[in-house]
């Protein structure tokens, strides 16, 4: 029996696939706990699961489009985030005293914790995004994302001289995506596991009675996060699952569209 | 890091130019209006980095290999990245075609 501590933001799109690793650790008999900010993870994990939490903060919605995306999730959430829970995890590992540690990229201060207590750890990446060097066109924008990581580093007291990217155990990577996404042969310590399903706690709020009969259904979300960045693209896939007949049904998961392509959400049937 | 030279709003822009911006956006009719001299190509024209790669080569295919926007885009900072402006895209361009 292997106690695994789970460190995951407070982000449903990396919670969901994350927790049905729990459960097939859980059924296998090992133990497992979950660290982050409680509030998040009870609703998505269940009465049952064990939560360490790290305490709560808000944190904004990623602002912007492309590039000032990318600056809005590193400074307003990546790394304040990191910044914030070091402590709290680093108290979490010493009290509950796991075997391993399962690190959510986006919260790169549990491979810090890991690494300062000489525990095993694997990261979690839960779509291809951080897989693929996105940036590796642009040097100076790499180099500023690595600048931030160092700066977690040097500020959790690691030695400069044994410095690993955060977001990348050179032991494992688990990806819940596959070669037709990453497109090409991954790197021995990744293993690309593909979507991972599992039941979940039953949502009330969600407007079960607009399912409609024998539909195909496809769910869009642009994540957590996204705020306005996605309200182009969910006016799109409005357009674009028009395109598709009569059929399908699409389900968005969003605040809201802000753009008139997209209906309200009031509408039954989408 | 600044980029080279600050944007000049009021020179004309290369109608190659201007309808590469659009082919590679997929953009519909009357988008071009938007492609403006200081418009910028991630904060105003919300190009993303495919349609930047694929204008990128477009446009060294177009212009010659002098055109080389992944090279200026490669050498830039994040500011100077979201900074990037049709009117630095115009200067990348020969002489002779940037009337």
């Amino acid at each position: 029996m292997t106690r695994y501590l789970l460190v995951m933001p407070p982000l449903t799109g990396h919670v969901n696939p994350a927790a049905g690793i729990a459960a097939e650790l859980t059924a296998r008999g090992h133990q497992v706990a979950w660290t982050g900010t409680e509030s998040v993870l009870r609703p998505l994990l269940g009465p049952r699961a064990r939560v360490l939490g790290t305490g709560t903060r808000a944190f904004r919605a990623q602002g912007g489009h492309g590039l000032a995306a990318l600056r809005s999730l590193w400074e307003g959430f990546i790394v304040p985030y990191a910044r914030f829970t070091l402590k709290p995890l680093d108290a979490i590992v010493r009290e509950w005293r796991p075997d391993v540690l399962l690190v959510d990229q986006h919260t790169p201060a549990g491979a810090l914790v890991a690494h300062r207590h000489g525990l095993p750890w694997a990261s979690f990446a839960p779509g291809a995004m951080e897989l693929g060097r996105p940036y590796r066109a642009l040097p100076q924008v790499e180099a500023w994302m690595t600048g931030l990581l160092r700066g977690l580093w040097e500020r959790a007291g690691l030695p400069a001289a044994e410095y690993l990217d955060p977001r990348f155990s050179p032991a494992l990577v688990v990806a819940t995506t596959g070669r037709a996404l990453t497109g090409s042969a991954p790197p021995p310590e990744q293993a690309l596991v593909g979507p991972v399903l599992s039941a979940r706690p039953h949502d009330p709020d969600f407007p079960w009675q607009r399912l409609l009969p024998g539909r195909r259904r496809v769910l869009v979300t642009m994540g957590t996060l996204a705020g306005e960045l996605g309200a182009d693209f969910l006016a799109r896939s409005v357009r674009a699952l028009e395109l598709c007949g009569g059929d399908v049904q699409p389900v968005f998961a969003a605040t809201r569209c802000g753009s008139p392509a997209c209906p309200p959400p009031t509408r039954a049937g989408t | 890091m600044p980029n080279p030279e600050p944007p000049s709003p009021g020179s004309p822009l290369n109608r190659e130019l201007v309808a590469l911006v659009v082919e590679v956006a997929g953009a519909p009719p009357g988008w071009a209006r938007h492609v403006t001299p200081d418009a910028r190509l991630d904060g105003d024209l919300l190009l993303d980095e495919d349609e930047l790669a694929e204008l990128a080569e477009r446009l060294r295919e177009r212009f010659g290999p002098r055109a080389d926007l992944a090279a200026l885009r490669a050498g830039l900072d994040l500011a100077a990245l979201e900074a990037l402006t049709v009117a630095d895209l115009q200067r990348l361009l020969p002489e002779e075609d940037t009337r």
